[in-house]
């Protein structure tokens, strides 16, 4: 029994094994490799198609030929609503938030569509092996979150499919050139430049490992946009300022034609009619580059943060490798070998690289490959995982480019008295404040009512070879227990992913400045709450003219709490503490005082707070 | 340096290492610090290639794609193990890690507070970053002399404790002082420099 790799594409999906030592494609009956990722449902809600049938229905009445469903996968109905009018889908939303479609009576959702493919694509591998496969490894985009995995591992258990792994799709592609390419001390960037997405990865293979050093794209980035830039000027060309929907496809329809076209010859024809009127029009390579010279120079960004985040300049990247349809128009090759300044590799077909890849690993997965006996994978955390802290602010626990699987925890402790829950938000990404990342899950973890300080409450985040996240949380002096699989509650798109990460970068700098005055006043208030609990608790303990000096400062220090004067509740904060010093020492001293004479130590803690668990 | 050998949890049989030379099952990963987990001698002089040796041969034998096709209990181990493996690999080979997690615990300092670096220095460092913000262009020099001095600083203190004397008390204040100097120095890199007087250029702009 074999194990397989899926790749399970936006536009289109394969499956690939390793046989007698090397991958290959596995074919349907006419030879075909790719699969279409289109399922057609009936108007009665039945599935009625997959793949090159389901397309060849698109435009059929009595029901609706699903595509590009991977980009609804794990995500929320509310943040995709844009996109599914977009592909005309009747989007509802189920009991969790989550995308359905509604196909005549029923409803459908993206992950059951997903699982069509997979099953289809199984049983080709069925057929093809005379056996049941084992296992698979599936790909996913290196920069799906956490619930886009859960989603793709879902789809293929219900496709009743044993998931080995969810594979990195770079990285995929960088193991399928890595077998014959890479020699030890080799780093290796992925290019990867598809339909709609861009993915850029470094890889570095030696003594046996292949270790992901980092990951960067953008998932609002390819080769469609150099279809609708050709679209718009044969538009313009035409005369059509105000193209409806219909006639904008027939466009971009033609613009692709002419793009594939100068892909291999120097100049091409176009003919199509726009708007009742027919265009005729010859185009040149040099036109087009100059076209999308903007478009491909979009990618550099990522390419420049991938290498400084591995902390490498384009001089020690070893082999640069190309994955995406997008990645035969010459000009964006002569941009990567510019940018890395050597030719890439393209001796793979960029369609079935990420398939072969996944192939490749499952076949090692297998433990009995006769590939290489001793090869391991390690990747990355895409983006940043952490929680919500009190005023908002981000944490990070798990930060964005560590290798998985990983582990981290963190201790925090309550700032109210008596809490007898305390909440933890889950999110996802580079910003600051927790509210611009993305939220995977809310929960609440229930503790025995205690003194503001005195919990520590230890939340533990674990990612998974998959990149799969689990986070517990326990008091740590009660021993109390919530544990969740991060499900996913609202979300983001991936455009927003993208732009959160873009607006990580342009923001950092006003971020830092909202986080340092929420911290500021979060300290201000604590320094306010403690002295009014002393002064209520031990006033007998107050000298002279203690007591005027202290509440002249706390009003003056509740005063700029109100305002964003960060230097000023600092500066006030400090003072208080510092005139309030000698006070809070004769407290202590009582205190012990008073445990020596026999009570319990427990309060003798408490009175003294606490702090930062 | 080796463990004493405890029982396999499956067949009882003493196991000294990852795997249980009687069952081949993966034990739980142990107790410890970073520096016993990949077998390594606690001590601050370490060659990143050391490091990277040692997490490698754990990871060969612990990393969850060798124990696909087995029970729950051994991948959820194979997770703990590569998991604490792969943060200890960060730590050790980070120098300023290394050196603090030998003297706290610790890898890194809390990222407000932290230890006292002294009024002095402190002040130094704001007038530092006082005029890094104002694009005055001497700061790089002053603080890549002030940063070579806390590091050989810190360099001394590590070889002394090493070397069996001392103690690794002033190692957080060195750290805390060293990342002043990087805001510092940041600060420098980001503000635009004020530009210099003379004749506007050629090419300006016309409407």
């Amino acid at each position: 029994m074999a194990n397989i790799g899926i790749d399970l594409g936006t536009t289109h999906s394969l499956v690939a094994v390793v046989l007698s030592g090397s991958p290959r494609v596995l074919l349907d009956d006419h030879e075909r490799a790719l699969l279409p990722s289109a399922v057609r449902v009936g108007e009665d809600g039945v599935p009625q198609s997959v793949g090159f049938p389901a397309l060849a229905a698109a435009s059929d009445p009595g029901g609706t030929t699903f595509t590009s469903f991977k980009r609804f996968m794990g995500r929320g109905a509310a943040e995709v609503a844009d996109e599914a009018r977009l592909f005309r889908y009747d989007l509802v939303e189920d009991d969790l938030g989550m995308v359905r479609f509604r196909t005549g009576p029923r409803t459908i959702n993206p992950v059951e569509l997903s699982s069509f493919v997979l099953r289809l694509l199984h049983a080709r591998a069925e057929e093809c092996l005379f056996a049941r496969p084992e296992g698979a490894v599936i790909t996913v985009p290196a920069y799906f979150d956490d619930a886009q995995r859960q989603a793709t591992r879902d789809a293929a258990r219900l496709s009743g499919i044993h998931v080995l792994r969810l594979l990195n799709e770079p990285t995929a592609a960088a193991l399928a050139y890595g077998l014959h390419t890479a020699a030890d001390g080799q780093r290796v960037a992925v290019y990867d430049l598809g339909g709609g997405t861009f993915d850029i990865s470094i890889l570095e293979l030696s003594d046996g490992f292949f270790q992901v050093l980092s990951t960067a794209g953008d998932t609002r980035l390819g080769g469609d946009d150099f279809d609708q830039a050709l679209a718009r000027l044969l538009l313009d060309q035409a005369g059509v300022a105000d193209a409806d929907g219909r006639t904008f496809r027939t466009a971009v329809r033609a613009a692709e034609q002419a793009k594939r076209a100068l892909s291999d010859s120097d100049s091409t024809l176009i003919e199509v009619e726009l708007g009742g009127q027919k265009v005729e029009a010859g185009l040149d390579r040099a036109t087009f580059e100059r076209l999308i010279a903007p478009i491909i120079e979009r990618t550099r960004a990522s390419c420049v943060q991938a290498l400084a985040d591995a902390e490498l300049t384009p001089a020690d990247i070893d082999e640069v490798v190309l994955v995406g349809g997008s990645t035969r128009v010459p000009a964006v090759r002569a941009f990567v070998a510019d940018l890395f300044g050597r030719p890439p590799h393209s001796e793979l077909d960029p369609d079935q690289v990420v398939a072969l890849g996944a192939a490749i690993q499952a076949d090692l997965l297998s433990g009995r490959s006769e590939l290489t006996d001793d090869l391991l994978l390690v990747d990355v955390v895409p983006l940043s995982l952490g929680i919500e802290m009190m005023g908002g602010t981000t944490e990070r626990i798990i930060p964005r480019t560590s290798s998985i699987p990983a582990t981290a925890s963190q201790s925090f402790t309550t700032h109210v008295d008596d809490q007898t829950h305390v909440s933890v938000h889950v999110v996802q990404g580079e910003r600051e404040l927790a509210k611009d990342n993305r939220s995977l899950a809310h929960f609440k973890l229930g503790i025995p009512p205690m003194p503001a300080g005195m919990p520590r409450v230890k939340v533990e985040f674990s990612v998974d070879a998959d990149g799969i996240l689990t986070v517990t949380a326990h008091e740590e002096h009660t021993g109390a227990t919530a544990t969740v699989d991060v499900q996913p509650t609202y979300g983001l798109s991936d455009d927003e992913v993208e732009q959160m990460l873009d607006d990580a970068i342009d923001h950092a700098e006003e971020d830092i400045d909202e986080r340092l005055l929420i911290d500021a006043r979060i300290e201000g208030e604590q320094i306010l709450h403690s002295l009014r609990k002393a002064l209520a608790d031990d006033a007998d303990l107050l000298e002279s003219e203690e007591g005027d000096q202290f509440s002249t400062l706390a009003d003056e220090l509740e005063a700029a709490l109100a305002s964003t004067d960060r230097r000023r509740i600092q500066d006030l904060g400090e003072k208080l503490d510092q005139l309030t010093a000698p006070f809070a020492q004769r407290r202590i001293e009582r205190d012990l005082a008073r445990a020596i004479h026999g009570r319990m130590a427990d309060s003798v803690a408490d009175t003294l707070g606490l702090e930062e668990a | 340096m080796r463990p004493p050998a405890s029982p396999c949890w499956s067949c009882r049989e003493p196991v000294q290492g990852a795997i249980c030379p009687g069952c081949d099952k993966l034990q739980p990963p142990p107790a410890g610090d970073h520096f016993s987990l990949l077998g390594l001698e606690r001590r601050w002089s370490l060659e990143p290639k050391a490091v990277d040796l040692a997490w490698r041969k754990l990871a060969r034998t612990t990393h969850p794609d060798r124990f696909v096709g087995r029970r729950a209990v051994e991948r959820r181990m194979a997770q703990q193990w590569t998991a604490r493996a792969m943060d200890a690999r960060a730590v050790l080979k980070h120098p300023h890690r290394r050196a603090l997690y030998l003297a706290t615990g610790a890898p890194d300092l809390p990222e407000q507070g932290g230890p006292d670096v002294g009024a002095h220095f402190l002040e130094t460092a704001f007038e530092l970053q006082m005029d890094a913000r104002m694009g005055d262009d001497t700061v790089g020099e002053r603080v890549a002399e002030l940063e070579a001095a806390q590091e050989a600083a810190l360099q001394a203190t590590l070889a002394r404790w090493e070397a069996g004397g001392g103690t690794l008390d002033e190692v957080p204040v060195l750290i805390a002082r060293l990342r002043y100097l990087r805001t510092a120095r940041d600060l420098a890199r980001d503000v635009p420099r004020p530009t210099p007087p003379g004749p506007a250029p050629e090419t300006s702009p016309t409407a």
